[in-house]
């Protein structure tokens, strides 16, 4: 499924004291089974844009469409909107309530009006993707670590077989084993049901490594977008609006600067290894 | 001299059910041993579960160990009337900005902890001034905390407890909600402190490249030291740091991935730098 954003603005409080323009003039294309990640300060409006994707905030002007269709054009689909889109919530550890992972889990299949084999299957399916193993299931979500938490919620969004996967922030505070399983599961999770998924992150390091392409926001506007090379090349930029590139990148450029001449347009780990291998080795 | 000391302590995290039964226990620190020196800066790692929030909780005698002794600058943790002393020279700051700030003025929220010591207020005027100097937000003395950044209310919290005049400052997990400024100012805040008034700073911390720039790093695995040294000593084993769940800043891990395909390096390179050096350095001899 694609999303399209066209000229879309948003206010908190509109019309009050403490009127907000969270979202200004957001034009965007994300294509249909596209990975891409959303980067930004701290209130540049990414989880605000992210709740139109689903419908759960409504544009005061512009429009987003999903797959060419206008979503807020009729308001009576929104709760079909919202079981193709799956939105993990910054924090959706707080939004556990059953009695059990596994109920947790089944809690949004119930009304879809599946078999329950069907069910079963699903709810297997999510919590082995997020790495909770049987030992869990009959466990209270309340009994569980704040990554085993995390993970939980993730399954209940994931069982639900979203047309497009949105996560806001989805690895704050799991510890770097966690972060990388969960993301790495992502990636192939997208590439197997060639769904959409949308990553808000804090780690330029993950975005460098996981997505197809970036949109960077601040102050509520998109200042810069393309591919991950497109976007990190601009350090200085990023660094302005209190982000950065990638930590290789720094290294990258102090290499070129000292005439230690590497391949450019590196972001990851991996491409350094490679590209100072190619200069060592000549 | 020792500001910090664990010797053979055990914790217990215990369940009861409504009759006051014990249904479950787990023991979250085991027989751990640990001193700090005054001065230093040591980052805590370990996953989730590890036990380092544990270990801070002792620290700061929010618990009291099972079995075993915690002294903190002199006191023991588990003596009733050493509670207010401890609680006063280790002051905690926690993951969540926004589940710290009490009141609708910053310099209030600062002052909030002197004033329960009972100061004198042109005395606690001077401490909140001061403690919001050091960690650069002065100028929002005035200002309502509830439309500052996370890495600025982290900041605020942080002033709250050095307005206590704390000899040690521990900080759970600070910077995991921060974006990549927040998280900057935060870690440049701590190692000022630690540097310029000699504040014994504990960071718990999931990311490498802040532990890195630590003194001394920790690693906690079930509820036990797994590796105690420096970020250089510690980073250089990144099998073992895996092992663990854990990483390795990404230059070390370019160090190692180098040094395995047979590149002639040392290990435990931890900065730019460090490693544009060495790089440069083997590129001439070639
Ligand atoms: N429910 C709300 N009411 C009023 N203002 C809000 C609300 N949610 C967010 N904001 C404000 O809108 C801006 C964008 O917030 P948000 O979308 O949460 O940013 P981000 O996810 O990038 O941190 C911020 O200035 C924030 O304070
Ligand atoms: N209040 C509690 N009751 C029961 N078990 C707890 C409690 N707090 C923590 N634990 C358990 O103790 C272990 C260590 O927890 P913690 O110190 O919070 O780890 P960390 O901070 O390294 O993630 C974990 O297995 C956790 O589930
Ligand atoms: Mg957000
Ligand atoms: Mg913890």
């Amino acid at each position: 499924m694609s999303i399209e954003v066209k000229g879309l603005n948003f206010f908190y409080n509109k019309g009050q004291v403490f009127e907000k323009k969270a979202l200004d003039d957001i034009n965007m294309f994300i294509a249909d089974g596209e990975f891409v990640g959303i980067i930004g300060h701290t209130g540049s409006g990414k989880s605000t844009l992210i709740q139109h994707f689903n419908a759960l905030l409504t544009p005061d002007s512009g429009a987003v469409y999903l797959n060419g269709n206008d979503i807020n054009a009729d308001k009576t689909k929104h709760a079909e909107i919202r079981r193709k889109i799956g939105l993990v919530f910054q924090y959706p550890e707080h939004q556990l309530f059953e009695i059990s992972v596994y109920k947790d889990v089944a809690f949004g299949l119930q009304f879809l009006n599946l078999p329950p084999q069907d069910v079963d299957r699903r709810v297997r399916g999510a919590l082995k993707v997020v790495g909770l193993s049987e030992d869990y299931f009959e466990k209270s979500p309340f009994e569980l670590s704040g990554g085993e938490k995390r993970r939980a919620a993730i399954a209940g969004v994931l069982a639900m077989e979203p047309e497009i996967l949105i996560l806001d922030e989805p690895t704050a505070g799991l510890d770097p084993k966690g972060r990388d399983e969960i993301l790495e599961q992502i990636k192939i999770l997208g590439e197997e049901l060639k769904i959409t998924v949308v990553l808000v992150s804090h780690s330029m390091e993950d975005v460098a490594r996981l997505v197809d392409k970036v949109f960077v926001m601040a102050d509520s506007k998109i200042v810069l977008h393309g591919s991950v090379g497109e976007v990190f090349a601009n350090s200085e930029l990023l660094e302005s609006i209190g982000l950065a590139a990638p930590q290789i990148t720094y290294l990258m450029k102090e290499l070129s600067q000292r005439g230690f001449s590497a391949k450019g347009g590196v972001y990851t780990v991996n491409d350094a290894f490679r590209a100072i291998k190619d200069v060592l080795d000549e | 001299m020792e500001i910090i000391k664990f010797e053979n302590v055990s914790y217990e995290y215990i369940r009861t059910d409504e009759q006051q039964r014990i249904t479950q226990r787990f023991e979250a620190i085991k027989q751990l041993n640990l001193s700090i020196e005054k001065g230093e800066f040591v980052a805590v790692l370990g996953h989730n579960g590890s036990g380092k929030s544990t270990l801070a909780k002792l620290i700061n005698a929010l618990i009291q160990p099972k079995s075993g002794t915690v002294t903190v600058n002199g006191f023991d943790t588990s003596v009733e009337e050493n509670i207010y002393k401890v609680r006063k020279s280790a002051g905690m700051v926690f993951q969540n900005p926004d589940n710290q700030i009490i009141a609708s003025v910053v310099g209030e929220d600062v002052a909030f902890g002197p004033e329960n010591l009972g100061i004198k207020s042109a005395e606690i005027l001077r401490r909140v001034r001061e403690a919001l100097e050091s960690v650069g937000m002065l100028k929002y003395f005035d200002y309502s905390p509830h439309n500052l950044s996370g890495g600025q209310k982290q900041r605020i919290a942080i002033a709250g407890v050095l307005a206590m005049e704390p000899d040690i400052i521990v900080l759970d997990e600070p910077t995991a909600m921060l974006d990549p400024l927040g998280r900057r100012d935060v870690l440049k805040t701590v190692m000022k402190l630690n540097a310029e008034k000699n504040i014994t700073s504990v960071l718990i911390t999931h990311f490498m490249d802040e532990a890195a720039l630590a003194q001394r790093i920790i690693v906690m695995e079930g509820g036990k030291i797994a590796m105690d040294g420096k970020p250089a000593e510690v980073f250089s084993q990144v099998e073992k740091m895996r092992e663990l769940r854990l990483d390795v800043p990404q230059i070390t891990e370019l160090n190692y991935m180098l040094k395995k395909s047979g590149v002639n390096m040392p290990l435990g390179i931890l900065t730019v730098k460090e490693m544009t050096d060495e790089l440069c350095r083997l590129k001439l001899r070639a």
